[in-house]
């Protein structure tokens, strides 16, 4: 078990380049101070880390880290802004109301498609298809259609 | 009305052309600009899968597209083998006879490899720089039980740097998850006295090859390949016998730009920054065909293609030109068939390859698929 209150003193090694301990008195007393005040937590936080690097799990922590790097190497500001821009218009699209109250009845509709007459049956006759336009339902579904087939097409110049 | 003219359907023409399209979107919608791009094949073929495809990893209608599904569709596609560029007419003449006029001109028609200027090589060596190359020789290697193979790059400039390494790394690891490793030995050939072109790259990839026992010749200049005695021959002196020879060839710009007087040694005069063809400033190049210091990598025409874009967006408006490309390259290295890593450099920064990682490997494979929205100018 990692022990808290560890002998920070200041001291270098006999090269005088001893890379574990800290470079001044001051730092070694911060330090000191800093693991009497939090030397349980640190010891918690190195048994967790100790037991990720024997189970590999930081070798893959870093390895998935290396994606995020990736990703800042790859992207240029260009990429960042047109990428922005798109997610963007796919955001106001996506929250428009009439979108997602059409992405709301959408499944159920074409669930109800997928197992109605249509598929099961193949394509209707004239005279079946004339029946359904007697439903309301049906009417409201075509002059949506056209509501929206009408606005599709750009303006003509 | 502005006619911009691209010449290539590649990842520079085809990215530039989409970036166009939106960017001058008020232009085209009022009908003061015109964009053409002008390929000689109606589908766009993402290479780097050559690679993949020479060990079986991936089939053509993974690396195939229509070149019109992914154009805007304000660009007009015309499918028709460019012949002459005149560019004292600004106009660009096609096989079918048919010419267009340009006000300004992208030049993106990539490289073509020349396997035939190395004796030889033709009927000797196998490549995976094409389509049918790289389909060959995955039936070769299929096949291949022992003996030596030798990766040798004989053509430099060539595209794709980094791709005779990962060729060297993905044979090894190809022979020993078949068990005939022992049976193989692989020779890694380089022109220079180094590994690769980049130092920091070489420097690299020379331990790399050393662990998996790829023997390494550098200084290694092919002069001729003897078909019969299956052996290569240097301009050094030295001989080297193969069972399977994958040579990277000769490269050059299509025979086009040359009978149009728009190379210098081979390959169009661009500026380093402007990516104008130098003398000329309503025309620019990118991708394989420029002759400037930076990888023949799909990533740099890429890059390049959103400063072309922006500079002619600038012309169109009446505005300064003031886009500029910084060398900026990315490259994926496979080095086996679980683990890459990727290199990342500029004109001012050398590269500094990561640790080798199967998530590196996961994101090239990925990339491999998401490649379609590149060419769209999504991302």
């Amino acid at each position: 078990m990692f022990q808290p209150h560890g002998q920070l003193t200041g001291e270098t090694g006999a090269t005088g380049h001893d890379t574990c301990a800290p470079s001044s008195p001051a730092v070694a007393h911060v330090l000191n101070q800093f693991l009497n005040e939090q030397g349980e937590s640190v010891a918690r936080a190195l048994t967790t880390l100790s037991r990720m690097e024997q189970e590999g799990t930081l070798e893959e922590l870093a390895g998935a880290l290396t994606l995020l790097k990736l990703l800042k190497d790859a992207l240029t500001d260009d990429m960042v802004i047109g990428l922005a821009r798109r997610v963007e218009r796919l955001a106001a699209v996506a929250a428009d109301p009439a979108v997602s109250s059409l992405l709301e009845r959408l499944p159920g509709a074409l669930r109800a498609a997928e197992s109605g007459t249509v598929s099961q049956e193949g394509a209707p006759g004239l005279t079946a298809l004339w029946r359904q336009l007697g439903d309301p339902q049906v009417r409201r579904g075509l002059a949506y259609l056209l509501a929206v087939v009408k606005r599709l097409a750009p303006e003509a110049p | 009305m502005h006619d911009v003219v691209i010449v290539g359907g590649g990842v520079g023409g085809t990215v530039t052309a989409n970036l166009l399209a939106e960017e001058l979107a008020p232009e085209l919608a009022a009908g003061r600009v015109r964009l053409r791009l002008i390929t000689d094949r109606p589908e766009h073929v993402y290479k780097p899968a050559f690679l993949y495809r020479a060990f079986g990893r991936t089939s053509p209608a993974a690396y195939r597209r229509p070149q019109r599904e992914l154009l805007h569709p304000a660009v007009q596609l015309v499918v028709d083998p460019v012949r002459t560029v005149d560019v004292a007419q600004r106009r660009v003449t096609c096989a079918s006879g048919q010419s267009y006029i340009y006000t300004y001109l992208v030049l993106a028609p990539g490289a073509r490899v020349v396997p035939e200027r190395t004796p030889g090589l033709v009927e000797a060596g196998e490549q995976f720089y094409t389509e049918e190359g790289s389909a060959r020789l995955y039936r070769r290697l299929e096949r291949f039980e022992k003996g030596t193979v030798v990766v040798s790059v004989i053509g430099v400039p060539h595209m794709c740097p980094v791709a005779p390494l990962e060729m060297a790394f993905m044979l090894d690891a190809f022979f020993r998850e078949r068990g005939r490793r022992d049976q193989v030995e692989i020779v890694y050939t380089y022109p220079i006295n180094r590994v690769h072109s980049n130092p920091a790259i070489a420097e690299w990839a020379a331990p790399q090859l050393v662990q998996r026992g790829i023997r390494v010749e550098t200084f290694f200049n092919v002069e001729r390949i003897d078909p019969e005695q299956k052996t290569i021959a240097t301009l050094e002196g030295a001989e080297l016998a193969f069972d399977l020879l994958i040579g990277i060839p000769e490269h050059a710009a299509p025979a086009f730009l040359e009978e149009s007087g728009l190379t210098v040694d081979g390959w169009v005069p661009t500026d380093r920054h402007t990516l104008a063809v130098k003398g000329h400033d309503n025309a620019y190049a990118l991708g394989d065909v420029t002759d400037l210091p930076v990888s023949k990598a799909g990533s740099v025409a890429h890059y390049q293609a959103s400063t072309v874009a922006a500079n002619i967006a600038a012309h169109v408006r009446g505005l300064p030109a003031a886009a500029r490309y910084n060398g900026k390259t990315f490259c994926f290295i496979e080095t086996g068939t679980e683990r890459a890593t990727y290199v990342e450099f500029d004109y001012d920064h050398p590269p500094q390859p990561v640790r080798a990682s199967r998530w590196v490997h996961w994101a090239k494979l990925a990339y491999n698929q998401a490649y379609w929205l590149t060419a769209r100018g999504v991302v």
